[in-house]
């Protein structure tokens, strides 16, 4: 079977409904999304049956946001990788951010910083210090409060104690810490979480475990915990259903053999970052016309789609 | 004959006894096996475990004194390991180092497993890993094979499905744990997938403290123990194992690992236990070889696992004819015994008791000196015993063991005391302490029973003029059974045979013993004692890991050291050069040394001579051991002094400018490593280069005379303090404005 050229009306508007967060810096089709603003929740993909749990974490989380003037809240995500742990934290910001008559809000994203090996503690003071240098950026609404603060500072605890004490009243700043990976990280999050500010960090399921045993809100910061799992049956089904209904013009999805899918591949769905990376790199092959239109694609086409992605891990030498 | 007749040239060395007798473990298959008892035994085991399903893994103790053959039993059981089609088995063989198993870890085991083959064992295994945990999915099984197969990299298989890698880290991390208690394994080798912190990792793997960043991600205990020990050869050992059906883990001189005066503490015979039944599940064939006092103090333990305890015995008679009928096959005798007689093997049985080693070594002489007469002889045997397995005058033991003293900060020894008073009895060396001490004799070899009675009673005397001393034979060459049985009891543990290679660990480790027994009334005393006594342990540990490490650069200086010539002699010539007052230092030495054994010219000339004159020549330079190992020596030395010479080089080749006091540190350095080298290095073996001409031959003029051995005196003189005479060298120059 020789390759088929793309209809150009289709490559015209051609996005693959599978993007992930990341994915060439482009963010995923919107989803069905349970929160109020789902026109700006690009990320979370609402598969999970712990929906009702989510509404009720909504809520808890709302009333921790009203009381913000008392004291901080700390958010940790635990999950494996790729999990959704990001999605879930955009959307809770986003959630918190929409909440009618709250404090106007900041937004800093640190999940990029200090990634290397480093102690806990430089990581602490490299997040603090990148911090600062983004809080003295001139168009912030709140900067000339924040002069007051040194030129450089050697623990984030110190940084947001200072900057929780200079943000006037009806400000208030989220925080999206880079992922615990050491035990430390997490604990320094939390102790350095002041009133003013929402703070979130991604870690392991097991170090949110463990946190929910060793650390208790106190005086100073309150503790909402989240977790995020594996796929379940059903959900990659819904996965795809969601994403070809909604993921825009031009998806023409080709019909597969659903339990030929999950037989050859099911293995591969274990998150939502698995399983939208494998039907984004099966829906580019359909996209190649290697495969016909009009035939259904069966076993014996996914088990040659994993082994063309097999060979490009090949070992080296 | 001489060079350049018209006779035929001697057919090169065929004798068929190595001349250390000692066997070649990771070698060819070249050695002559004589199926005993516990050679059968052995092999049938190890074939029943070969061709069993797998799975179970198997024990076997192979016991016996020195010299009988156990490390020749396991290198037979490994050869027939790489004989199996590739990939289907794997082996590994640890001579265990004295001071415990901790010792063994890091002075041996460690030797395989370099950082990187850690690495790529570790992918493999996480590869088997991901694999069974997608297999267990429904994952194809194709698909999963070539993760198994080593065709996929696990790592970029992850990335590429966009898995969760921190779950399979998980599972890694779990599955480690499952097999150690030491949950930390997980933790380092997590974060060698990773790629994080592989130098800490590797040190941490070495036995170092853990780094900063290590105790933060969970390492915080250093492997210290006996027990962290087996617990980080087990946990090796299963990387190791991989995907090979079939395993084979031979750690020989397990006795080194037992305490010498006491039995091993619960921690470590618990660690044990659990070593071995980590073996045993995981299907690997583990043979455990060492002096009977192994089942001794590990008995109960080893009994729980072992599948057969074989005693390594002596030869008999006909067993040693065996071993000389199946040698002589080798030669150009072909068939029967060639020179030996029923009589004459008879005879080497009786003198060395059975023991293989012993036997193979006068075996091994006695064919050397019946080349012309073609027929061994009772008085060639003496001689060989006598003679040929003495390694060294007892005037030079005598310099050796004094030397020994020294480097060992035992100078307050004495020679030729007199014990219990003014008339008492006198040992050869005496090392005082507090009160008492130890009573050390030397002898050469000890044939008959006579000598060796003789020196029994004088250790009797000794120790009746002073009950509390401690008295230590040795023996710089051969003792035979007769005289060993005449020397029993009469000394406070056996004789110490002098050997170049071991003698300064044995003799250490000996000291350490005797100091254990002593019944010194001052605790303080004795705990004075004990600490000098374990730093001198682990000085010899340090030693042999220096040594061994040193060995492995020279080697791969062989490769260039033609190359490194070249370029010094180019330096020399054209390049840069050391100012000429410090490169007559290095001229000097370096002259003197090649003098002693530079072949480069001689076999040159040799080359350039009569037909077969180069052949000739390596045959008297290889037909002696000692002199064979002394050149190796000499080139050893060479390569450390050509190294420092071009170390100054470059010192004085740096830029301008630079702190004058940090320079001057940074040579101090340079010569004092450079002293150091030296003095580790067994120089003395270059005393089996003087005397007459070692190689030359006869009066063949393809040799020039000038190239033969002299002024050793003024190269030891040289060799002492090289680094000092370069750093006075270096000051006159600078001094002078050069």
């Amino acid at each position: 079977m020789s390759p088929l050229t793309p209809d150009a009306a289709v490559s015209a508007q051609y996005r693959n409904p599978f993007e992930y967060p990341g994915y060439a810096g482009e963010p995923a089709p919107a989803l069905d999304c349970p929160c109020e603003s789902r026109e700006t929740c690009d990320h979370y993909l609402d598969v999970d049956s712990h929906h009702e749990q989510l509404e009720l974490f909504d809520r808890i989380l709302a009333d921790a946001v009203a009381g913000l003037d008392q004291r901080g809240l700390f958010v940790p995500v635990g999950g494996p990788q790729l999990s959704g742990r990001t999605s879930l934290i955009n959307r809770c910001a986003r959630m918190v951010q929409s909440g009618e008559g709250g404090p106007r809000w900041a937004v800093y994203d640190l999940t990029g910083v200090a990634k290397g090996s480093l102690t806990s503690d430089r990581r602490l003071e490299k997040i603090a210090n990148t911090f600062l240098s983004r809080l003295r950026v001139p168009s912030n609404f709140y900067a000339d409060q924040l002069q007051l603060l040194p030129d450089s500072v050697t623990s984030l605890d110190d940084l947001l104690e200072s900057v929780s004490n200079l943000l006037p009243t009806g400000q208030a700043l989220i925080l999206k810490m880079p992922p615990a990976l050491i035990p430390p990280d997490i604990a320094g999050y939390w102790a350095a979480t002041k009133k003013k500010m929402v703070v979130f960090a991604q870690c392991a399921n097991s170090e949110v475990s463990e946190l929910a045993r060793t650390l208790k809100s106190d005086g100073d910061t309150k503790t909402l915990y989240l977790k995020t799992d594996v796929l379940r049956a059903g959900d990659v089904r819904k996965l795809l259903a969601a994403r070809t209904e909604s993921g825009g013009a031009g998806v023409d999805f080709p019909e597969v053999d659903y339990d030929s899918l999950l037989e050859s591949a099911g293995a591969l769905f274990q998150t939502v970052g698995s399983t939208q990376t494998f039907l984004f790199r099966f829906y580019e092959r359909y996209r190649n016309r290697t495969w016909d239109p009009e035939q259904k694609i069966g076993e014996a086409e996914i088990s040659e789609f994993i082994f063309e992605v097999l060979s490009t891990a090949a070992q080296e030498g | 004959m001489t060079i350049g007749s018209a006779e035929p040239v001697p057919p090169l060395d065929d004798n068929p006894f190595p001349p250390n007798a000692a066997a070649e473990v990771l070698g060819g298959d070249e050695a002559v096996t004589v199926t005993t008892n516990a050679v059968d035994r052995a092999l049938r085991h190890w074939r029943a475990y070969r061709d069993g399903a797998g799975g179970q893994g198997r024990v076997i103790a192979l016991l016996g004194e020195q010299g009988t053959g156990k490390t020749h039993i396991a290198s037979r059981i490994l050869h027939e390991v790489r004989e199996l089609p590739g990939g289907d088995a794997q082996e590994i063989y640890v001579q265990a180092q004295w001071g415990g198993f901790r010792n063994t870890y890091t002075g041996a085991f460690l030797n395989w497993f370099r950082p990187p083959d850690i690495l790529r064992r570790l992918r493999e295994y996480y590869a088997n890993i991901i694999a069974d945990s997608l297999g267990a999915s429904g994952f194809p099984e194709r698909a999963t094979q070539r993760l198994r197969d080593g065709m996929v990299d696990p790592q970029r298989f992850v990335t590429e499905f966009g898995l969760p890698e921190s779950d399979y880290l998980e599972l890694l991390n779990a599955d480690l744990a499952d097999v150690t208690r030491n949950k930390e394994f997980g933790a380092a080798f997590t974060l060698l997938l990773r790629g994080d912190l592989k130098s800490q990792v590797a040190e941490w793997l070495r036995g170092e403290d853990p780094d900063h960043l290590l105790q933060e991600r969970g390492i915080t205990t250093r492997i210290g123990t006996a027990g962290e020990a087996l617990d980080a050869m087990g946990v090796l050992t299963l990387l190791y194992h991989g995907r090979a059906r079939r395993f084979v883990l031979v750690l020989d001189e397990m006795d080194r690992v037992l305490p010498s005066a006491s039995p091993p503490d619960e921690e470590t015979l618990e660690a044990f236990r659990k070593f071995l039944k980590l073996m045993v599940e995981k299907g690997v064939f583990l043979v455990l070889a060492g002096l009977p006092e192994l089942i001794t103090a590990m008995g109960p333990v080893l009994k729980e696992r072992l599948s057969e305890e074989i005693r390594v015995g002596q030869f008999t008679s006909i067993e040693a004819r065996e071993l000389v009928e199946l040698s002589m096959a080798r030669t150009h005798y072909g068939h029967g015994l060639g020179p030996f007689s029923d009589e004459i093997v008879d005879y080497i049985v009786e003198l060395t008791g059975g023991n293989a080693r012993q036997v193979i070594q006068l075996c091994h002489s006695c064919y050397q000196q019946s080349r012309e007469t073609r027929e061994v002889t009772e008085t060639m045997v003496d001689l060989a015993a006598k003679g040929k397995v003495t390694l060294i005058e007892p005037a030079q033991l005598h310099q050796i063991v004094q030397d020994r003293l020294r480097r060992l900060g035992r100078t307050e020894f004495d020679t030729g005391h007199p014990i219990g008073g003014p008339n008492g009895p006198r040992a050869d060396i005496w090392i005082p302490a507090y009160g008492s001490g130890v009573a050390l004799m030397l002898s050469g070899a000890l044939v008959k029973a006579g000598p060796a009675g003789a020196l029994a009673e004088r250790a009797r005397q000794i120790k009746a003029a002073d009950p509390r001393c401690l008295t230590l034979l040795i023996v710089a060459g051969y003792v035979s059974r007769p005289a060993f049985e005449a020397l029993a009891g009469s000394f406070s543990e056996g004789p110490l045979g002098y050997t170049d290679d071991r003698f300064a660990e044995d003799f250490a480790h000996a000291l350490s013993r005797l100091e254990q027994r002593m019944e010194v009334g001052d605790v303080d005393a004795l705990r004075v004692v004990r600490t000098g006594l374990s730093q001198l342990t682990i000085a010899q540990a340090t030693t042999q890991n220096f040594l061994e490490n040193l060995a492995s650069e020279v080697r791969s200086l062989q490769v260039t050291s033609g190359q490194q010539l070249a370029t010094v002699q180019r330096e020399l010539q054209e390049g840069p050069a050391l100012p000429e007052r410090v490169e007559e230092v290095f001229r000097r030495v370096l002259t003197e040394l090649r003098d002693l054994f530079y072949l480069g010219a001689a076999l040159g000339e040799a080359f350039g001579g009569e037909p077969g004159a180069a052949a000739t020549l390596l045959q008297r330079m290889t037909v002696d051991a000692d002199k064979a190992r002394a050149i190796g020596v000499a080139y050893l030395a060479e390569q450390v002094i050509v190294s420092f010479r071009e170390a100054v080089l470059a010192w004085f080749g740096e830029p301008p400018g630079q702190d004058p006091a940090v320079r001057d540190d940074r040579l101090k350095a340079l010569c004092r490593n450079c002293d150091t080298a030296l003095e580790y290095l067994p120089l003395n073996a270059l005393n089996a280069l003087s005397g007459p001409a070692s190689w030359s031959v006869g009066h063949s003029d393809v040799l020039d005379e000038a190239l033969l051995p002299r002024r050793r005196g003024d190269l030891y003189g040289l060799l002492d303090d090289l680094g000092a005479h370069v750093m006075e060298a270096v000051r006159a120059v600078l001094s002078e404005g050069g």
